[in-house]
């Protein structure tokens, strides 16, 4: 882990408000998929936080890092604007990631609007895995690295809310669907906050785990200000965890909803 | 190398820059990214006499350079933290202050006892945190308490230990209220804790915050508290810890000038994990420019 200074190489709009960013480093570190980086918002002394965004990739050679975004606030509003080579300051690698092991040979990733990001990185740090992945999005026009997603997996799904593009529905009822014949060993899954409610009720009906990727209001991204904090139940009891330290990655059983 | 040291109540820091309580947890976190013993001191998160789970979240909300935030003294409790940190923090070469919240008069007495019996250097007691029902500020918001609360505690030290009282800023006289402290026995006074704040999204109609009300921290509050710890300088006659919105060393020096002896520093450590650090080196670089000792700008302000 380190904070240390970011040149801004590339800052494209994928789509609608969706960009995405590389960003150079001269101190690179080694990244586990799943885990973020904190960045600070340059030339904006009012937004004293930094932002926390999944690392979707990361190339300690190349001493890069990308990230994806969405518009959604002063921010990233800020940081859609920045040209190539300004500089920011970072935090990363934080967080715990999504952790895989032999046992786990087919992987069903679960991906809803810009939770699809931090799953991308899943590919490149467990290559030797069989992959389905199901993305969902509003509409047609949302849809974002459907190309990159579908060279990695050996199926792709794509469901929109308003059936624009692929089947039509939530993930979840893509899920339902295909569950049964992909037999997943464990599911990584990354979204909207209210699908983890119903994908909980439904896969309490299975013996795979699903490790969720969550998102909370946070600020020093390292553990220390508990602001961030998120309710789970560990032996039948309710208390918080860090989304920053302990997370982002839960296993959803634990994740009180 | 400049002389950077302070003396407080008898406790020499190697500089007057404290991590503040609530921003730095017990130091683990920071000392991933660098040596936590360069610290002047490190105010621990508020200790509670036992295990709270704080608020629920959202617990903080960004404001104009600022945050507010309502983590409710989340904390292990004051013994877990005696058995699993305190030891741990003794091992690095910087202050150790215990800073206590109760919900009880009786609740502080017996954390005053706990943590002077296991070996802390200072005693900070939070009567001012804004994001609990009982006790805190209900202690904080009037002289009379705050004069009998701090009497109560300072009874309750064992060893010789200074106690620090933190003023509330949500007060209508902090110079009342640091009178108070100064009359119960306080050692030093540290000021400010955060301002009663909120914040509402328009959007949902709702406050951002789960329990609708925070503390407001960050540069924004920064000429408040300097106006107040001016205020207190003139007050009284114990040392002063300035608290509020310190980024730099150019704003170490404008508390410093205004009668603070330390600061803590809080929010920055948020906003950049090392800021603590560079303003210490920033600080060196300023007295060793102007050929100067930190203490020479202690109270120095021209009025």
């Amino acid at each position: 882990m380190t904070e240390t200074d970011f040149t801004v190489i590339e800052n494209i709009k994928l789509c609608g408000d969706v960009f995405k960013m590389i960003l150079k480093t001269e101190n690179p570190q080694d990244v586990i998929c799943g885990q973020f980086i904190n960045i600070s918002i340059p030339c904006r002394n009012d937004l004293i936080l930094k932002r926390p965004f999944a690392v979707m990739d990361s190339d300690k050679g190349k001493k890069t890092v990308t990230i994806c975004y969405k518009v959604v606030g002063k921010g990233t509003d800020s940081l859609s604007r920045l040209k190539g080579g300004e500089v920011l300051s970072g935090v990363y690698p934080l967080g715990n990631g999504f952790k895989l092991d032999g046992s786990h040979k087919t992987v069903l990733l679960l991906g809803g609007g810009i939770g699809i990001f931090p799953l991308f990185s899943v590919f490149k740090c467990y290559p030797d895995k069989k992959y389905h992945t199901i993305l969902g999005f509003k509409n047609k026009e949302s849809v974002v690295l459907s190309g990159d997603f579908e060279q990695f997996s050996k199926e792709l799904l794509i469901c929109t809310d308003d059936g624009s593009m692929g089947a039509k529905g939530f993930i979840t009822d893509s899920l339902k669907r295909n569950i049964d014949r992909i037999k997943p060993d464990i599911i990584l899954c990354c979204g909207p906050s209210q699908m983890y409610k119903p994908l909980k009720d439904f896969m309490s009906g299975y013996d795979i785990p699903v490790y969720v990727s969550l998102e909370e209001r946070m600020a020093c991204g390292i553990g220390a200000c508990l602001v961030c904090n998120c309710a789970v139940t560990e032996n039948g009891k309710q208390h918080y965890k860090r989304v920053c330290k302990d997370g982002p990655v839960f296993n959803l059983k634990e994740v009180a909803l | 190398m400049a002389d950077l040291k302070v003396k407080l109540c008898g406790v020499t820091f190697k500089n007057p820059i404290i991590a503040a309580s609530g921003t730095f947890g017990f130091g683990r976190e920071y000392a991933e990214f660098y040596n936590i013993s360069e610290l002047g001191g490190i105010s621990t998160k508020g200790l509670t006499l036992k295990r709270r789970e704080g608020n629920p979240p959202p617990r903080i909300a960004e404001t104009t350079s600022g945050i507010i935030n309502s983590v409710g003294l989340q904390n292990p409790g004051v013994d877990a933290f005696i058995e699993n940190d305190l030891n741990w923090l003794k091992q690095h070469n910087t202050v150790i202050i215990a800073n206590i919240a109760g919900d009880t008069e009786e609740d502080y007495c017996k954390m005053a006892e706990k943590v002077s019996a296991a070996g802390v250097d200072m005693i900070e007691l939070n009567i001012s945190c804004p994001n609990v029902k009982k006790g805190g500020l209900a202690f904080g918001s009037d002289a009379v308490s705050i004069k009998s609360i701090t009497a109560a505690v300072k009874q309750s030290i064992s060893g010789g230990i200074p106690l620090i009282v933190k003023l509330s800023p949500n007060v209508t006289s902090i110079s009342a209220a640091a009178e108070a402290a100064q009359a119960g026995g306080a050692d030093c006074i540290s000021l400010i804790n955060t301002i009663g704040a909120m914040a509402v999204d328009i959007k949902s109609k709702r406050p951002v915050l789960a329990n609708v009300f925070g503390g407001l921290s960050g540069p924004c509050v920064k000429p408040v508290a300097l106006k107040m710890v001016y205020e207190c300088s003139r007050a009284v006659t114990i040392p002063i810890i300035g608290i509020g919105g310190i980024t730099c060393a150019q704003d170490v020096i404008e508390f410093m000038l205004c009668g603070a002896t330390a600061v803590q520093v809080g929010t920055a450590n948020l906003s950049s994990i090392c800021a603590s650090k560079k303003i210490i080196d920033d600080l060196n670089a300023y007295c060793d420019d102007n050929k100067i000792k930190i203490t020479d700008i202690i109270g120095g302000l021209i009025v």
